[in-house]
Formats: C-alpha cells, structure tokens, sequence
C-alpha cells in the first residue's frame, strides 16, 4: 500500500514539476476558459441574459467552458508520454498500472482545479455571480466534477493519444460519457448561484459522486490493458 | 469453413426472412389501428424491437470485451466489433422512427425525455467507439482499447440515465403521453409485437453472424499479404 502511494506521488510529482518548468498547459487551460467565458457573453447576450434563466445560463456556460478547457490538459498529459515513450516506460517499470493512472487523474485535477479557480473569479467579476456566499459549497462540486473528469478524461486521452488521429478524437470519446458529470455539475452550480442551496443541490453531487468511484475503480481496474504493448 | 455453413445456421437468413415477412403482415393486417394514435401507432412495431435489438448489442460488445480482455481471443473481438456496429445500426433506426412516430402523436420530432436522451447518448457512444476502432491500425492494441472503451461506455449507461432521469423530471414539463404497458395490448398487437421481436432479433444474429465472418476473411487476407511482402 506504501508503495502504491508512493509510485501515486512520484507520478504527480513528475507532472507537476514538469508543467511548473514549461508551462506548456495550464496557462492555455486558463486564456482558453477565460476566453470561452467571454464568448458565450458576447452569444447569449451580458451576462448570459438576464431574468431567472440568467443562473442557469451562467452555471452552463462556465461548466462548458471548463470542459473545453480540460480537453487541452487532458491531451497535453498523454502527449508528453506518447513523444518521450513514457508509455513504453510505464508498460515496462514494475510499477502497479492503477497507481499510475490515479497519479495522471491526480495532476490532471490539480490543474483543472487551478483553472476551475480562475473561471469562478471571472464568472464573479463579468457574471456579477455572488461565488463568494456560497465558496464551500461551489468548492466541493467543483471537486466531485473534477475528480469525475479527470477520471474519465485520463483514461481516454491514454488511448486517443495512440490513435492515428491523435488528441483530435478525445473530445468525441470522452464528452458523451461525461454527460451526467455536466447535467449534475450545472445543476448543483445553479442550485447554489440562485439561491436554492443544498437541498436543489445534494442530489447531484451524491450522483457526481457515485460517478467519480465507479469510474476510477473501473478505469483503474482496466489502465493495464491500455499500457500493454 | 463451408461445412460450418450448413447445419442450424445455415437455414438462419431464411428464417429470418419469413418471421420478417410475417412480422410485416402482422403488423399491416393483424394488429388493429389504435384507436388514439391510429395509424402513426404501427411503427411502434419496428420502433420498440430496433431499441431492444440496439441494447441486447451493447450488451453483448460489453460481454465479448470482457471475454477478449480475459482470454484474448481475437474471435471475441470481432464478435464485439460485429454487435457493435450493428447496434449503431438498430439505435440510428430507434433514433429515426422515434421522431417520425412523435410528431403526428406528440406534436413535436423530438422531447427531451430520459429514455430518448439516454438513447441518443449511447450512440453517440458506440459511434465513438466505433471510430476509435477505425482510427487504430495495429490489430492487437485496437483490439484492447475497444475492449477497454466497450466496458467502459456500457457501465456508464445506468448513470446517464439516472441522470437524464433527474434532470427531466426536477423540472415540471408537458406531460407526455405513454402506453398503458404491455397487458393493455389487445392479442393482435401482441401477435405483431412479439413475432417482429422475434424477426429483428433474427435479423441481428445475422447481420452479426456475416459481418464476423466477413472480418475473419479480412483478417485472413491481411496475414496473407503480410506473409507474402515478407517473403
């Protein structure tokens, strides 16, 4: 068990060091949010409209832009094994596969949380959202959202990194499957912005939950057949 | 090869041909008009067997991914392929005669109830899946990421839908119209029901049966060509 977390931590370390020296995904991460935040403003009008449906509104745009965003992360963490044979590496070190693709869900979470960081600010600040009454709340269906993401996005940017297409067909795999983690994510968002609260809202993140432990304990049941070559 | 041909399987397509044939008369001349939906009521017959056709074949690419992963038969594979695409066939006509059959009845092409969500979904899904495999070259990896995907994308249908469950019904919406359940039909309907369930999923075994074997001939001839560049 010791050595399961330690393989867990050397991998997180690894890419978090790694993204620290090159800064090659998570600035993108963060401009593209941003960006994608920005234009929904400019197609559903200031603000994402107004009248009650404003909330609404907002709690999906900012989860859409936070998973477009993801895609880039998710396909910068895979491409990096994929160009320096990491994948080789990983197929080949004594190293529990489950330990190494909780590591990848690990790192890619922690910059989705940076990112998903950023994007409430801004949702704050051009939204007019209250985020800040509801901090503690907005903060644990970012995390169940997340972990469900990163869960289910690492285990297909592993495979569409090795297609002939590359990164282009992660998006296609990945996003139908991550149906429920949006629907439950937007719903417990706008629960929470609009002021319906907990009882519009532990509904969803319980679904979100259920969801983020079937899908690590599935993928990490079946990361070793993705390695093998 | 041939001699497998004969026996049982053998007289399958012909089978499937007259269940089909009656499936069809049932469907025209036995089952009585409904008397709400009238007529638009007949695609029920070929609409509700396509969608048990579609996830019986999920199911199955779901069971033969395991059974490839477990026993790395490549049989297994090509039967998950096979179920796979046929599927997507079986789910785009759910997806066609749905609307087709909504909008006289409901009044609108589409709604966005759980069990149609759920629906559209999962071919997206399989049609994901189904490109994954096209976009891979090497035999044997392809062969485990489907398998891996196949897993994957079947457990994942109960929650989508749960959760398109909960998220048609936490908000009011026009209520839509459902059968009375299965007791309610009266015999006709249940003779044009049950034998055209019985054609499509003859229909299935067959196009599943040929497109197995059509991919065992092409796998042949690929190891055939390898073989001759290499000598």
């Amino acid at each position: 068990m010791r050595r399961f977390f330690s393989v867990l931590l050397a991998v997180v370390e690894k890419d978090l060091r790694l993204e620290w020296r090159t800064k090659e995904s998570l600035l993108v991460m963060v401009v593209f949010a941003l960006l994608v935040l920005t234009l929904f403003s400019f197609a559903f009008g200031p603000g994402g409209g107004s009248g009650e449906n404003a909330r609404a509104v907002q709690a999906g745009i900012l989860w859409i832009s936070f998973l477009f965003a993801c895609v880039i992360g998710l396909s910068r963490t895979m491409g990096v094994e994929r160009e320096s044979t990491g994948f080789s590496a990983m197929y080949a070190s004594p190293a529990d596969p489950s330990a190494l693709y909780l590591g990848k869900v690990v790192s890619v979470a922690v910059l989705m949380g940076i990112m998903e960081f950023a994007g409430f600010a801004v949702l704050a600040v051009l939204y007019r959202a209250d985020v800040w009454k509801s901090a503690g709340a907005l903060a644990l269906i970012a995390a169940s959202a997340t972990l469900g993401v990163a869960a289910a996005g690492t285990l297909f940017s592993a495979m569409s990194a090795r297609t002939r297409t590359r990164e282009v067909l992660l998006p296609v795999l990945m996003f139908p499957v991550l149906v429920p983690v949006l629907i439950a994510a937007v719903k417990a968002t706008e629960a929470h912005l609009g002021g319906g609260g907990w009882p519009d809202s532990r509904d969803w993140i319980r679904l979100m939950l259920v969801y983020d432990v079937v899908f690590l304990v599935a993928a990490s049941m079946v990361f070793e057949y993705i390695l093998e070559e | 090869m041939r001699r497998n041909e004969r026996g049982v399987f053998g007289w399958l397509p012909v089978l499937t041909l007259v269940t089909l044939a009656f499936a069809i008369f049932a469907n025209f001349f036995i089952a009585g008009t409904d008397r709400l939906q009238g007529p638009p009521q007949r695609i029920f017959y070929i609409h509700v067997p396509s969608a048990w056709v579609a996830y019986l074949a999920f199911f199955l690419v779901f069971i033969f991914s395991i059974k490839y992963l477990a026993k790395r038969n490549p049989d297994d594979d090509i039967r998950a392929h096979a179920c796979a695409e046929a599927g997507v066939v079986f789910c785009t006509l759910v997806l066609i005669t749905g609307p087709i059959w909504a909008r006289p009845v409901w009044g609108v092409w589409w709604t966005w109830d759980a069990r149609l969500t759920t629906t559209l979904i999962l071919w997206m899904i399989y049609v994901g899946y189904l490109m994954l495999r096209a976009y891979m070259t090497e035999p044997e990896q392809r062969a485990r990421f489907a398998a891996v995907m196949g897993i994957v994308g079947f457990l994942n249908v109960p929650i989508v839908h749960m959760s398109v469950e909960w998220w048609r019904t936490l908000h009011p919406k026009p209520v839509v119209m459902r059968s009375g359940g299965l007791r309610d039909l009266p015999d006709s309907m249940h003779v044009a029901l049950w034998s055209s369930l019985l054609a499509f999923t003859l229909l299935f075994v067959c196009f599943v049966r040929k497109r197995a074997q059509i991919e065992r001939l092409s796998a042949r001839v690929e190891e055939a060509r390898a073989a001759r560049e290499e000598g």
